[in-house]
Formats: C-alpha cells, structure tokens, sequence
C-alpha cells in the first residue's frame, strides 16, 4: 500500500463510524420526508434533523485528529496537537496535510449537500446546498491549522482559531444576506481553505522538526506572587475545582449570549437573503441556538483550551489518583464540587439575567416581551418588583445548579456506561418533548386529561423522590462516617430550604391561586435533595473502586 | 505494624490481580516491592490507599481501613507514582498552596529546601517540566508533610540516574526521620538492594515471598555447571528454579541447600564451575521465568 494512502487510511478509520451514522440518519430522515406530511413526521424530521445537525458539527472536533490526550499536545504553549505517531512516519509533511484535509472535506460536504437536499430543503428551509457545506469545511480546516501547526508565539493557536472562527462567521453572515452573489462567496471561502492548509503545511513542517516557540528574551517564567495558604483541605480542593471547572459554564453562557445576540441582530425576518428567510422559517427563529450550544463547547474542547483544565483528561472517567489520594474525606471531596457548582452558577445565573435583560428591551424584540410580561403581571407587580425580581433570580440560580449538579453526576461516578446511559436519555427527551408537546398544546382532550392526572403524577413524583432519598441514606450509612454526617446536613438544609420557599411562595403569590399543602409539595419537588445526597455515594464509589 | 494486608484478593473480570496476599510491614521499615509488568505491585499500593476495594480479604494502615477512614490514612501518607499524575495546568507555587491545605504538618520550609535543591522555579508551569522535574516536584508534595508512610510506585521508571539519585536520596531522608516507613516498587533491583532491608515479590498476583534482604539472597544460590556433551535440554532437578543457558554451560538458581543439585550435577559428569549466593536481580529474573524454565 502507499504510505500515503496508509496516512489517510489511518484518519479515515477513526471518523469512519460517525460518517456512516449520519449517513444513516440522513437517509432515514430523507425516506421519513417522502413519508405523507404530518404534525408527527414533521416533528420527527426536526428533532432527527437537530440530532444530525449535531453530529455533523461534532465532526469539526473528529477531524482535527488530535492527540487522544490533549495534555501531550500542549496546544496553549505552541506545542503541536498532531499525532507525535504520525510524524516519525516516512512520508511528506503534504502527504500527512492534505490527506486528512481532503477527506475531512469529502465527508463534510458529503453529509451536508444529502443532508440540506433531502431533509432541510423539503421541511421548507431556504438553506444553500454549497456555502454552509464550505463555511463547515473552512471552520475546520482552521481549527485543524490551529492544532496541527507550531506557531512562532505561545498563542498562535488560539489566535488562529479565533480569527478563523471570526472569518467563517463574517463570510457566513455576508453571504447568507447575499451582499455579494454566490460565487463570490464560494471563493471567499475556498480562499480561506487555501490559507489554513497552506498554514498547517507550514505550521506541521515547523512541528516535524522541532523548531521552538519565539519567545522575548528567551523562555522565562512569570513572577509569583506568594499567597497565603489555604486553611483547610476543603478550601485547597474548592480552590481546585473553582480554576478547573468554575468558568466552563459562565464562559459557555457568554458564548450563547454572543450567539443569541448575532441571531437576534441577523436572524429578523426584515432582513434581506437566507439569513432573513431562515428568520422566518425557524420557529421563532431561535432553533439555531440549539445547534450553536454544542458548537461553543466543541470548538473550547477541540482547541484544547476549555476552561475546564482538560489536561487531566484520560479515557478513564475514574477519579484521577492525584485527587483519589489527598486527605480529604470523600464527602468533603463532593462537597467542594458541588459549592464549587453553586460558584459557577450564580456567575451564570447573573451573566443570565443581564443578558436577558439587554435582549427583552432590544429594539430587535420590539418591546414585545416587556410589554406581554408587563401585561401579564399588570397591576399585581407593584412595589412587590424588587422582592420578586430575587425571588426569580434565586429560582434562576438554584435551576443552574440543579442542572449543573445532574450533569456533573455522571461524570462523577466514573463509569462510562452511566455518562452515556445520560447522553442518550438527554438525546431522547430532545427527540420525545416536541412530539408530546404537539399532542399535548393541539389537542384539549389531551390536555383535560393531563390536567386530571395531575395530582396523581405529582404524589407519585413526591413518592417517587421520598423513596430514592431513604435508598440514598441507606446506601450512605454503610459508607464513611462523613458522608453520613453530610447527608444529614443535606437533609436539614433541604428541609429548611423547603420550608423557606412554602413561606416565600406563601407571601408572593395572590390568595388562592395554591393552596398550602400544593405550596409545600412543590417546594418539596424543586428544592433538590438526591442529588446532593447521592452526590458522595456516588463519588465513593469512584474513588473507592 | 504500619500495614496489614490480609488474605486480600482482587479480580478485574478475567484476570485475578492479587490472589489471597498476606503481608505486613513493621514500623520503620524500607521494603522493596518487586515483580513483573502487571503482577500487582500497583494493585496492591492502590489498596494500600483506598483507591481500590478488596474482594475479599482486609487492608488495614495505620490500624485503619483505607476506605472507611481515607482521612486518617492518606493524611499520614505521602504517594509517588511513575504515572504522570500532577495536575499539568498548575504552576509549581500552586500546587505546593493546594497540597498544604490538606496537611497540618506541612513544613514549608523543607518544601522550599527541597524545592532549591532540585532547581525547579516556583513558577514553572507542572506540564512545561521535564520529566525528571515532575518526578522531583511530585517528591517536594509527597515528602513536605514528613509522612509516616511513603509510598513510592516506580518512581524511578524512565528517568535519569540523577533523578534516581534524589528519589533515593528522599527515601533516605525519610528513613532519618525516626520511625518512618517506606513501601518502594521497583524494577531497578540494584536500588531496592541498596536502600530496602526487606523485599517482598509478586508474581500474577500472588506473593512469592516477603523476608529480610539478607535472607532472601542466602537462600538463593547461583551454580554454573559445564557437561562434557551438548545438552538439548537442562536436566530436571529437585531445587533447581531455573535454567538459564545453551549446549554445554547452565547456570542453575537454586533454592534451599544447593547440595543436591551439585551432586545429581557431578554424577552426570558435570563439572561446577561457578558457585556463589544469587543477586537480587537473578532471584528476580529466575523467579520471573520459573515457569517458562520448566
């Protein structure tokens, strides 16, 4: 075989199964189209249109063919993230390039041509079959050129990354408004292609043989300013999980909002070209978010630059040993993640808040929401403004880190099957909500219904949530001493957090709307409690395997 | 004693890691851990702290349970492993800041003592470190808070002899503390020779033996042998624990008295031509093969 048909061989077989999944998924979409029109086609043609959508940016990340473990990469220090394997083969640094290149590109521009012709086309979405597939393929060759080469500055890399995603996003908005015809837009485009690969030529010969970061006046290392030291192991781990995990989620939210915000300036149906149609197409015209999400946290990921301190990331999910052997009980170790949460959380919930704010009164909205929410709360809000403004921020805040803490779950039990058991359950209610959503809001027989089984889903949840929390204490009274002594404390805070939204709820709302014992079950379902008890079991479990 | 292990067994699905291990360390002293790739050296160090759960059996450090009390033990203990385990983003100043945090007895001034005698800046980021640096600033962490017990898991793997002279030097300085314990694996089988007074081997997660340093080597001996013909195959002897050779000249590891193999040798017309007390290392590596050699 030729070495370079081995090389590009090699990239193949590791992005081979996703390819062929979407390829699949594509092509049951497409049949689920010819299918009689349907609010159930229809919704299951989206939802399975969101999923792939997905998955077709997620291979932006397969494509850059890093390193498995970005901490050998050192992408943020110049370093290259190329495979070290590959370089040592005998082949041409063009041959290493391009293959990968080129067939990132066929895949890229093969999922989507099928993918917007046969699914998005017939939904009714005015969507180009050529320039997304080509802004796909830029934005990933600009991250590859972004990983592959060794800059001449420590943040190259970073640098080029976020020009590239500048570029692809300006071409993408100018193109999509038709400023300029279409062919333009495809060598815009293709030109920017040709630079990042001529870059990560470049850059990947620079890595091949060695040549060193540029640095002033030589390698030196930043001044230290001492600190005191931390007065507890508690304090030490907060420390830690506050650095390696505390902005991912505000810095996640920043990038949504940025995104909202470009959306909500270029996505008004007054605008003119695809990006004006796509404003009236999607509902709301907000359905991209959805897909722009994923997208921040995949490109944060790909770069190797995540707040999160991926740099301890290894194909196990287990506590790493460095943090498994520090001398701290495993309920300590669960408690500072979790306040390390509820950091994170409310940075994210005031981040939130402001954005929110900014958007409700933006001329793009045309003072719409302010005026239904002014209309909808009329004269009842009064001088109760203030008190219920936090009232909903505190609800804002605890959601955050309900959310957070159920995510983190997963991770910290440190078995995959769980991680991906989450995943796809997430992946299920993307698919099943708007399904039971079209049911429930058109047809009232359905809604009468629901609204008759009411009390009975809501004591069976409340059982549902006793009954998990006594397994809980159970499971946790075999354990340690301290996670014991922490579910007990839990248990008390809970209720007292119980108690303390009955009262509020209890002050704020209109007489009669609930009654008290309605007041207390929903305090009892919101204010949550197995995840804070199952919290340290499950960490046990992980450290202690 | 600092460590108990008792009748401990641990299975990863298929493979049984550590098969009914019996051992104990007595308070102040170096014991050497060795075995091959994968016999359960690592397994057993992981018990030692917790990170692993028996199957059967019961671990106790300190008198305590690794699990139940991971405060009261891992407190007392300080870790190093081959395996790249400091968290690479932090700088050398934080990771000192986080690791005290944990330890009441951390004596700061030692942390800076050893931190100039290795050379390594404060605010060197872990990840931009040579590996023989991150070894010695996982030294600085694991010996700052005078542990009672140190584990080291293959610290000395892949790196250079100075590095491997400061690791040694570490555990030296630990023995000088009155009373310490140090559990040291290792390949390198001159260093467990030069600093342990007892060694313990495992082989496919069974203990093959644990016992003085001195002992171990006097029980074991080393026979050349020279036959008058070319032998295809090394006779089958009672004592023999090993072959090693080709055509006319073996050398045989013997365990016990080496009398009888040197007279079953003699009668079939082999002339001894070496007789000594076997090194650690060809213990080790005749243990190793026993098997293969049979």
């Amino acid at each position: 075989m030729n070495p370079a048909l081995a090389t590009g061989w090699y990239f193949w077989r590791r992005t081979r199964g996703t390819t062929y999944g979407l390829l699949g998924a594509i092509a049951l979409l497409a049949l689920l189209n010819r299918l009689p029109s349907s609010p159930l086609q229809q919704n299951l043609v989206m939802s399975g249109a969101l999923l792939t959508g997905m998955g077709l940016l997620s291979l932006i990340v397969a494509f850059t063919y890093q390193e498995s473990n970005p901490t050998k990469a050192d992408v943020m220090a110049g370093g290259s993230a190329f495979p070290v394997s590959m370089l040592v083969l005998p082949v041409r640094t063009r041959d290493l390039v391009l293959w990968p290149v080129g067939y990132a590109a066929i895949a890229q521009l093969g999922i989507w041509i099928p993918f917007a012709k046969f699914v998005l086309v017939p939904q009714g979405f005015a969507v180009d079959l050529v320039w997304p597939g080509l802004a796909m393929v830029a934005f990933t060759t600009s991250v590859q050129a972004s990983s592959w080469a060794k800059f001449p500055v420590p943040v190259g890399n970073l640098i080029w990354a976020l020009g590239g995603l500048g570029v692809v996003t300006g071409l993408s908005i100018v193109t999509g408004l038709g400023v300029f015809s279409k062919p333009v837009g495809y060598g815009a485009f293709l030109l920017f292609i040709g630079v990042n690969v001529a870059t990560s030529l470049w850059g990947l010969q620079r890595a091949r043989v060695g040549v060193d970061v540029w640095r002033m006046g030589g390698r030196r290392v930043r001044e230290v300013v001492e600190k005191p030291p931390f007065r507890s192991g508690f304090r030490s781990q907060l420390w830690l999980e506050v650095r390696r995990n505390g902005s991912f989620l505000p810095g996640f939210v920043v990038l949504a909002c940025i995104t909202m915000g470009l959306i909500t300036i270029f996505g008004r149906p007054d605008l003119p070209g695809e990006l004006g149609s796509t404003g009236i197409e999607i509902p709301g015209g907000r359905m991209i978010f959805l897909v722009c999400v994923p997208l921040a946290v995949m490109f944060s990921s790909a770069m190797g630059t995540s707040p999160c301190k991926v740099d301890n990331f290894t194909p196990s999910f287990g506590l790493q040993p460095f943090f498994a052997s520090r001398p701290l009980s495993t309920a300590t170790l669960a408690a500072a993640k979790l306040v390390s949460g509820a950091i994170s959380s409310l940075v994210t919930s005031l981040l939130l808040a402001t954005a929110v704010g900014f958007w409700s009164l933006s001329p793009a909205q045309f003072g719409g929401v302010t005026t239904t929410v002014a209309a909808a709360l009329g004269s009842y809000l009064g001088s109760r403004v203030l008190p219920l403004s936090l009232f909903a921020f505190a609800l804002l805040f605890l959601s955050v880190w309900k959310v957070a803490v159920a995510i983190s779950c997963s991770e910290i039990t440190g078995r995959r099957w769980i991680g991906g058991s989450f995943v796809f359950f997430v992946g299920a209610l993307i698919v099943a909500l708007p399904i039971l959503w079209l049911y429930f809001h058109q047809d009232p027989q359905w809604i009468k219904f629901l609204l008759r089984q009411a009390p009975g889903v809501f004591g069976a949840l409340l059982v549902l949530k006793l009954v998990v929390c006594v397994l809980g204490l159970f499971v946790a009274r075999k354990g340690e001493a301290a996670i014991w002594r922490f579910c007990i404390w839990a248990l008390g805070g809970w209720a007292l957090g119980v108690g303390l939204l009955t009262a509020v709820l209890g002050a704020l709302l209109p007489p009669g709307v609930l009654n008290s014992g309605q007041l207390l079950g929903g305090s009892v379902l919101f204010i949550p409690l197995n995840r804070v008890l199952w919290t340290p079991s499950a960490m046990a479990w992980n450290r202690h395997r | 004693m600092i460590v108990e292990v008792e009748n401990v067994t641990r299975q990863f699905g298929e493979k049984r890691a550590l098969n009914r291990i019996s051992l104990t360390i007595p308070k102040g002293t170096v014991l050497g851990l060795v075995g091959e790739n994968g016999a359960g050296k690592t397994t057993l160090i992981k018990h030692l702290m917790g990170l692993l759960k028996p199957d059967q059996g019961t671990v106790r450090v300190f008198g305590k349970d690794p699990v139940v009390d991971p405060v009261g033990v891992l407190g007392q203990i300080g870790y190093l492993s081959e395996e790249d385990i400091l968290p690479g983003w932090m700088r050398l100043h934080e990771l000192i800041r986080y690791s005290r945090g944990f330890y009441p007895s951390w004596d700061a001034d030692y942390a800076e003592a050893l931190r100039r005698d290795f050379g390594i800046e404060k605010g060197a980021r872990i990840r931009e470190l040579s590996k023989g640096q991150r070894a010695r600033a996982g030294l600085i962490v694991a010996l700052a808070h005078r542990p009672e017990l140190l584990l080291l898991d293959e610290p000395s793997s892949g790196l250079d002899p100075i590095v491997r002279r400061d690791i040694l030097g570490a555990i030296i300085r630990t023995i000088a503390d009155d009373g310490r314990t140090v559990l040291f694996s290792s390949h390198l089988l001159a260093e467990v020779e030069q600093v342990c007074d007892r060694v313990a081997m495992i082989r496919q997660g069974e203990l093959l033996f644990c016992d003085d340093l001195e002992s171990i080597q006097r029980s074991y001996g080393w026979i050349t042998v020279r036959y008058p013909e070319v032998q295809p195959t090394p006779p089958l002897l009672e004592g023999a624990v090993s072959w090693n050779g080709d055509g006319r000249e073996w050398s045989v590891l013997v365990h016990g008295l080496p009398g009888a193999v040197e007279a079953e040798t003699t009668l079939r017309g082999a002339a001894i031509v070496d007789r000594r007390w076997a090194t650690l290392d060809e213990i080790f590596v005749g243990l190793s093969t026993e098997l293969v050699g049979r």
